[in-house]
């Protein structure tokens, strides 16, 4: 242990903060350094004479004019207290207001965009039957009538037409209710 | 126990964040001389010294939001008034007007009682006192707050590396060299 080393463990030696291995080279260094003996004493006693120094006090005025300067604060500056306004769930109250409004205005666009009765909801057939097929134009011969003439025109009027409920359209129930009967 | 120490000082810093006037007048009673004696210590005026304390501790009132519980109420404190009186120095270097060796002792409002060395006599008191705050002043401030915070406030080292945003080590070597220095200024006396 040279010098510097010596030096720089003394603190740590008077407060017993050295490995033992570590305390005895220092004790080894005091043994062969009478003068490093001397300094270490010295030291000890700057220490405790530190330690001994007296309490200061304040003055008996002291809280008498703390709290006069407390109470000239508190006209003067609001504190910071008396400034915050309380958090919700970390956020400032009108943080929490807007995230509010927009998980309702979520909320409200999600329901409206849903179909108000499921049972409404057109069916997608999940099987394709013959009857559902469209027919392709091209294989499918034109309509005709008697007179081998197109009736495509026609059918729009036609179709039109066997809506208006005529007694001359109307079904005779009648004659087959008695064709059963009298069978 | 008696009633004051029922609580930590943590829990009455918390209280009083809760409202509880009482417990910031529980802290000042509590710290107000711990306070005096550091800022004295460190400034050597008895009346500037007060004037720190009490902005001290008006800081506390007026910022009580501002200390979280992740750290011990003496190191915000300490660090408050550390600051303060770090300050004022700066300030006072600027001004030049006082010097360092004539400061506060002269002030008859306060009395210092003697310091009782090693061996047990009484130093003529005044003479005693002068003179360690005389090798106190001597040193860097860096020295001085560590020598002070460790050897007559007697703090642990890991709340004085928080009071001074140093790591533990150089608080350690900071304070062995202060001690050093000290030996030396007060050689001559002893």
């Amino acid at each position: 242990m040279d010098r510097y080393q010596f030096e720089g463990y003394i603190s740590d030696y008077i407060e017993n903060a050295l490995s033992i291995s570590r305390r005895k080279e220092f004790e080894q260094y005091l043994a062969d350094n009478p003068e490093a003996k001397e300094q270490v004493d010295a030291v000890r006693k700057t220490i405790k004479s530190l330690n001994n120094l007296s309490q200061v006090r304040t003055s008996d005025a002291f809280v008498e004019k703390l709290q006069a300067r407390i109470a000239q604060q508190n006209v003067i500056v609001p504190t910071e207290q008396q400034n915050r306004r309380p958090l919700i769930f970390g956020f400032t109250p009108l943080t929490a207001t807007m995230m509010s409004l927009v998980v309702l205005a979520i909320v409200f666009v999600g329901y409206e965009l849903l179909p108000s009765n499921p049972a409404t909801q057109t069916a997608i057939p999940t099987q394709v039957t013959t009857n559902n097929v469209i027919p392709n134009p091209s294989t499918v011969a034109p309509v005709t009538n008697v007179n081998n003439e197109s009736v495509v025109a026609e059918t729009v009027e036609d179709s039109l037409s066997n809506e208006i409920e005529s007694p001359q359209n109307k079904p005779d129930f009648d004659d087959r209710i008695n064709y059963v009967k009298t069978q | 126990m008696t009633d004051k120490f029922k609580y930590t000082d943590e829990e009455l810093i918390a209280r009083f964040q809760g409202g509880d006037e009482n417990a910031y007048t529980e802290l000042v009673n509590r710290y107000r001389n711990k306070l005096m004696t550091f800022v004295y210590r460190f400034v050597s005026d008895m009346e500037q010294a007060e004037d720190i304390v009490q902005d001290a501790l008006v800081k506390v009132y007026t910022h009580k939001h501002y200390y979280k519980e992740v750290a011990k109420f003496s190191t915000w404190v300490y660090t408050i008034a550390g600051n303060l009186a770090k300050t004022e120095l700066r300030k006072r270097k600027r001004r030049q007007t006082s010097s360092l060796s004539t400061l506060g002792l002269d002030d008859k409002d306060y009395e210092l009682p003697a310091v009782e060395l090693e061996t047990g006599e009484h130093i003529q008191g005044e003479y005693t006192e002068k003179k360690i705050q005389e090798a106190i002043q001597s040193l860097p401030l860096h020295f001085r707050t560590v020598i002070i915070l460790r050897d007559i406030q007697e703090l642990s080292y890991e709340e004085i590396s928080n009071i001074v945003s140093v790591p533990l080590g150089t608080v350690k070597s900071r304070i062995n060299r202060a001690r050093l220095q000290l030996q030396d200024a007060l050689k001559e006396y002893k």
